[in-house]
């Protein structure tokens, strides 16, 4: 039983300490039985703080630590940690949540706040009193990483994690891998096409032998630990079985025509298709959801055709699992700027397609005519200002800047006689970005700052477009300019994704996207141990932060699968033999036949917990009418006594 | 005019599961009643009816488990066996003269912030209008 505890109350540098009087939590508790030294501190979890508490536990000869600050999930290992190096058994600590629970919760009413922080730290001293030192658990992990999402991410991530010698299942929904970066015209700043970036490492991808691709795939299940994950994938059929020399010659007889998705509908593609050359796999897929089966490529391709593919199930043993499923563009509703109402309003990502589309071409031709004149309206779908209770995305896109002016300079080395209108809010060319900014301005391109309380609009006048916008460089006076294109600058959304958020049972943010543990120290997991994100499913980012999101995520994922074990916490039952009356309760209570009986020396035949099989759940512990059998990590009697300091009056 | 009566709540939330819901909730500065308290344990499976009893016994007006439902990591049947438990704890009340809608247990997802909020808002309520317990001199 812990006799000497140490209590540390953490400001998180105001988050906690703008609402909890921390001065008054610790005065509370200083002469609570068994405390012999009470602090707080700026930041607990920094060098300075964790030293306090190191130099402590030698000074003070303490036998139980007790640490009040954020979530659990963040800094509980780093207290354990901690209290470890200065030689203390890091099971007797206990870490109190006086954040999330208690400042952000209830930042409404301090006074009250305080109370109940003083009542979580008080618990905690509780838990510590009564706590035993423990030692970890060592379990085997699986060398292998599932990967969700076949875009520039989860590509770059398998190549890092192969490289490591780590086995990768690379899962991605649609039939082709790729994601959205094939679909860009020129990316900064090297000027090469978007498919190129994809060629480059579906290249390094062909000549690794540990990674499996799975295309038109799917999670089904998911289950397990951190280490020793099972994973049901459904692989769906593509009715091409294999590679034929007439392939272009079947897909131009086919006679169903779709909207291409590939080019956001502004071109048309075949009910069987690739959507672009060099597309991997090379191999196309026939679209059942419009195919009618005529048979005209089957009358070409034979035996290559099979429509009596079915879907496989196949089970995946992996020991951590990256989410890379990316994020979808912006659509602006109907009527927004002029969108679907005038032809020759598209967005960002759409132009994209039509200048890669023509990259041979010396004029820009849209709709049959040539675009002289082009007016880019930025922020569309991004920093929209909440008018209603309708959630709208408050968050800056982040690449859309950056990218716009690089596009203007693109366009102006490409084509001659071009004029290009930038009507803004604030341009963000952030880093060294900034030199597209400079570079877009000095070969000409227009600047116009709008409010966007009054922002554009766009009409028709003719066969081209009029932007009417009030300048806010030059006093708000109202400008008319007459355009060929008006190109909707829009932002990054986060994607459609139930089915797989359900099963893996992802933290989703304020904006939609996947939440990180941390924002800053752990930037690429989850709360989820062993689930890792990397990409734009995470939030908008460019393609260069991505691939150095991925690659984090990557070696997140080695590091923990090339451990040939892992250490897990203590999270067993034990039996006290001399409480136990064999009632076997327990027995049939345990959901994996943990617990057995044994000949203890003395006492004769008692219930007794194999370690290797426990789960830790504690099913046992509510039925066991003697309260004989428990857990390492949490008695029925630290709950007690736990109940009772959090009831006293404050 | 007499204080108003502010009842006591205590959550039993989940490591894996409930407790990141109720995070979550203070990540997103959603509030509820300050009036609660909170006690991490593995799974709501283990929780034991005796224990419920003795948190009313010790002055909690209420009492919340924030099961762990179909997510648990633990058991298929994790909600079944916690409803199994919180049922004889209700049982335990009753003998004890203790309402037994002072009780709740709820299965909440780890991103379940809106049914927590929920969940809280009404049960503090509830034991609300209920009012205090009529505890029996000791």
């Amino acid at each position: 039983m812990a006799k000497r505890i140490g209590v540390y109350v953490c400001h998180c540098g105001g988050n906690i300490s703008d609402t909890v009087d921390v001065e008054k939590v610790v005065e509370a508790i200083k002469n609570y039985p068994g405390v012999v030294v009470a602090k707080h501190f700026m930041f607990m979890c920094a060098d300075a703080g964790q030293k306090m508490i190191e130099e402590d536990i030698k000074k003070y000869n303490l036998d139980g630590v007790v640490v009040a600050s954020c979530s659990p999930k963040l800094h509980e290992m780093t207290f354990r940690n901690c209290v470890a190096r200065a030689g203390l058994n890091p099971y007797l600590f206990y870490h109190v949540n006086i954040r999330e629970d208690v400042s952000w919760a209830h930042s409404d009413n301090p006074e009250e706040a305080t109370k109940k922080a003083i009542r979580h730290v008080k618990a905690g001293i509780e838990y510590v009193r009564h706590a035993k030192p423990l030692e970890k658990i060592k379990v085997k992990t699986i060398p292998s990483v599932l990967i969700i999402g076949g875009g520039i991410a989860g590509i770059r991530a398998a190549l890092d994690l192969s490289r490591m010698g780590v086995n990768v299942f690379l899962v991605e929904k649609s039939p082709f891998l790729g994601g959205r970066t094939a679909q860009i015209w020129k990316v900064f700043p090297t000027g090469e096409t978007g498919k190129e970036i994809v060629r480059r490492l579906i290249e390094e991808l062909k000549k690794r032998d540990n990674i499996a691709v799975y295309t038109n795939a799917e999670i089904e299940s998911f289950s397990g630990f951190l280490g020793n994950f099972t994973v049901k994938i459904k692989v769906y059929p593509r009715y091409i079985v294999k590679k034929h020399p007439r392939i272009t010659e079947a897909i131009k007889k086919c006679p169903i025509e779709v909207p291409n998705e590939f080019d956001y509908g502004l071109t048309k593609r075949k009910a069987i298709y690739i959507p672009y050359e060099g597309a991997y796999p090379d191999l196309p897929v026939i679209d059942m959801k419009h195919c009618n089966k005529c048979g005209e490529c089957v009358k070409i391709l034979g035996d290559a055709v099979d429509f009596n593919q079915q879907p496989q199930t196949i089970t995946l043993n992996v020991g951590a699992v990256i989410v890379a499923t990316g994020f979808d563009a912006y659509e602006p509703k109907e009527g927004e700027f002029g969108y679907k109402k005038f032809q020759n309003v598209i967005t960002l990502p759409q132009f994209e397609r039509i200048l890669d589309i023509s990259n041979n071409e010396e004029k820009i031709m849209f709709n049959g005519k040539e675009v002289k004149s082009i007016a880019f309206i930025y922020c569309v779908g991004s920093r929209q200002i909440p008018t209603g209770p309708e959630k709208v995305n408050e968050y800056c896109s982040r690449y859309c800047c950056s990218v716009t002016t690089h596009l203007n300079a693109e366009l102006f080395k490409k084509f001659k006689d071009l004029t290009i209108y930038n009507i803004y809010r604030d341009i963000r060319t952030y880093g060294k970005y900034e030199t597209y900014y400079e570079e877009a301005g000095r070969k000409g391109a227009v600047f116009i700052r709008y409010d966007p309380n009054d922002p554009p609009q766009v009409c028709a006048e003719g066969d081209k477009l009029l932007v009417t916008v009030r300048d806010l460089l030059t006093n708000r006076e109202e400008i008319e300019i007459p355009v060929d294109l008006v190109v909707l600058v829009t932002g990054m959304v986060a994607r459609e994704n139930k089915k797989l958020e359900d099963i893996l049972k992802l933290p989703i943010g304020r904006d939609g996207f996947y939440q990180e543990i941390h924002p800053k120290l752990r930037p690429v997991e989850t709360n989820i141990a062993g689930i890792l994100i990397a990409g734009t499913c995470q939030g908008p980012r460019n393609i260069q932060e991505t691939l150095a999101s991925a690659s984090a995520a990557a070696a997140k994922a080695a590091s923990i699968v090339l451990r040939e074990t892992i250490e897990l916490e203590p999270l067993v039952a034990f039996v006290d033999p001399s409480k136990c009356n064999l009632s076997k309760l327990c027995m049939k209570e345990c959901p994996v036949n943990a617990i057995q009986e044994k000949e203890y020396e003395g006492l004769g035949v008692k219930a007794w917990v194999n370690e290797a099989l426990c789960i830790g759940c504690g099913a046992c512990v509510a039925v066991c009418p003697t309260e004989a059998i428990q857990l390492k990590t949490l008695s029925t009697d630290q709950i007690r006594a736990m109940i009772k300091a959090m009831a006293e009056e404050i | 005019m007499p204080e108003e009566f502010k009842p006591k709540i205590l959550i039993f939330s989940t490591n894996f599961i409930s407790d990141l819901a109720i995070d979550l909730t203070g990540l997103l500065h959603r509030h509820y009643p300050v009036t609660t308290s909170i006690i991490r344990i593995p799974c709501s499976s283990m929780i034991r009816p005796d224990i419920i009893l003795y948190a009313f016994q010790c002055g909690f007006d209420g009492v919340f488990v924030a099961a762990d439902g179909t997510d648990c990591p633990f058991l298929k049947d994790c909600s079944d066996r916690t409803a199994k438990r919180i049922a004889e704890a209700m049982e335990l009340l009753k003998k004890h003269g203790i309402e037994p809608e002072r009780l709740k247990m709820s299965a909440i997802c780890s991103v379940c912030v809106e049914p927590f909020l929920k969940h809280i808002h009404d049960l503090y309520e509830k034991v609300k209008k209920l009012g205090p317990i009529k505890r029996k001199p000791e």
